[in-house]
């Protein structure tokens, strides 16, 4: 897969570390949830390994990107799609045992009326139908680019890598190779998803301090 | 087309958290040993709190002044063969439950007592007699400093932190104001470690005058 040329970056975030859990104490969906509530200011997930992957709290900036993403999605969905709309911090189990939060994502009403058990409680163990990523700054492209295509390969219809850097989308879909958008001012969600658009507008905008220069 | 041109900056590094684990799933003794054989490339401590501590694996020049303090006390051993000498990667447990990690200790056997080698294996639960830190470019001196207050308070006898950034070496002793030495050639450890002089000019020549 080809990728976008890399603009030059000074210092790399330090790695955070993805904890490794032993057997005989394995990484639990109750221990994930406990380890969350407990620890403000992070986010955790959990790799395919089941070992404790921890993340920092997002940059506002980051944040804003997705949230302005989300309050569209969320909008669609409750004008046209219905279906459920998640910001940031919303678990979601996969096959393999790995627990993962996409910055946006959005579950069908079949998907939620299939599961079992109570909806309150509990990761849901299963793939939104569409995941929205937004690369923070301290994220490496490849890094992200390996989480889409493992959300293709959980199981979603269409996925978004919204790349503030290089002011690209990357479209995934299942059986097909990434495809980049450069700076679009509004992505549409079709066919996948009927009469989603979504405008980035704002997701664009230079930063205030950038304009003054 | 404008392209914005992300201007240069230095990211703050993210500080690493400090993991607070659930009173129903303690980090116990044995998670704490086990998440550390596992986790390569990484020094865990437990807080009193009972929350998991991350580090970062020492820096190069850290390493190396550790490395060169420890053999200094080793060969001191050798010659003495009293109490034992442990490594940087020695987790100690206190009372409270904190488990720290010094960058060089020695625990007298009057402190260790009889111990089983099943003992030995697991995390001490004696208090070092004497005990190193070095500190390293990303820790802050009064953090260090702190440390070493909290080593005495646990019942050090004589705790001495190396400063490489300034050159400067702090002596910590029970009921006394640490004692600051700049450059120090040696540095003995009397009376506490019988015979024992730090040659600090051994540990000065690591470092070197590059900048």
């Amino acid at each position: 897969m080809a990728t976008a040329q890399l603009k030059p970056q000074i210092a790399a975030a330090p790695e955070l570390p993805i904890l490794r859990f032993p057997a005989e104490h394995p990484l639990t969906d109750d221990l994930l949830l406990r380890i969350g509530d407990l620890n403000d200011g992070w986010r955790f997930e959990r790799t395919r390994e089941g070992s404790l992957a921890i993340m920092a709290a997002a940059t506002p900036r980051s944040d804003r990107r997705g949230s302005r993403i989300f309050s569209q999605v969320d909008r669609w969905a409750i004008d046209i799609a219905g279906g459920e709309a998640f910001a940031g911090t919303a678990g979601f189990e996969q096959l393999d045992g790995a627990v993962r939060s996409p910055d946006v994502s959005w579950v069908s009403d079949a998907a939620i009326d299939a599961l079992q058990g109570d909806l309150e409680e509990g990761f849901w163990p299963l793939c939104p139908e569409f995941v929205v990523e937004v690369r923070s700054p301290s994220q490496s492209l490849e890094e992200q680019q390996r989480k889409m295509a493992d959300w293709i390969a959980y199981g979603a219809l269409l996925g978004w890598l919204v790349d503030p850097q290089e002011e690209t989308v990357w479209v995934y879909r299942p059986g097909r190779k990434p495809e980049d958008v450069h700076r679009p001012l509004e992505l549409s969600g079709e066919p996948e998803l009927p009469g989603l658009v979504v405008s980035f507008r704002e997701v664009w905008r230079t930063p205030p301090a950038d304009e003054e220069s | 087309m404008v392209a914005a041109q992300p201007k240069p900056q230095i990211a703050a590094a993210p500080e690493l958290p400090t993991l607070r684990f659930p009173p129903e799933h303690p980090l116990t003794d044995d998670l704490l040993l086990r998440i550390g054989d596992l986790n390569d490339g990484w020094r865990f401590e437990r807080t009193t709190e009972g929350a998991l501590l991350m580090n970062f694996a020492a820096g190069g020049e850290s390493g190396e002044l550790e490395s060169e303090i420890g053999a200094q006390l080793r060969l001191w051993w050798r010659a003495h063969r009293q109490g034992r000498v442990y490594s940087p990667s020695v987790g100690i447990r206190h009372p409270d439950g904190r488990v720290m990690m010094p960058d060089a200790a020695w625990i007298s056997a009057e402190r260790l007592g009889n111990r089983t080698r099943a003992q030995r294996q697991g995390l001490i639960d004696a208090v070092p007699d004497f005990i190193v830190e070095v500190r390293s470019p990303s820790q802050s001196l009064e953090e260090q400093q702190r440390k070493m207050a909290d080593w005495i308070a646990y019942g050090v006898r004589l705790g001495i932190l190396v400063d490489p950034e300034d050159l400067q070496v702090f002596v910590y002793r029970p009921n006394r104001e640490p004692e600051r030495l700049e450059r120090p050639t040696e540095l003995s450890a009397e009376p506490e470690l019988p015979g024992f002089t730090i040659d600090f000019n051994e540990v000065w020549t690591l470092i070197g005058e590059d900048d």
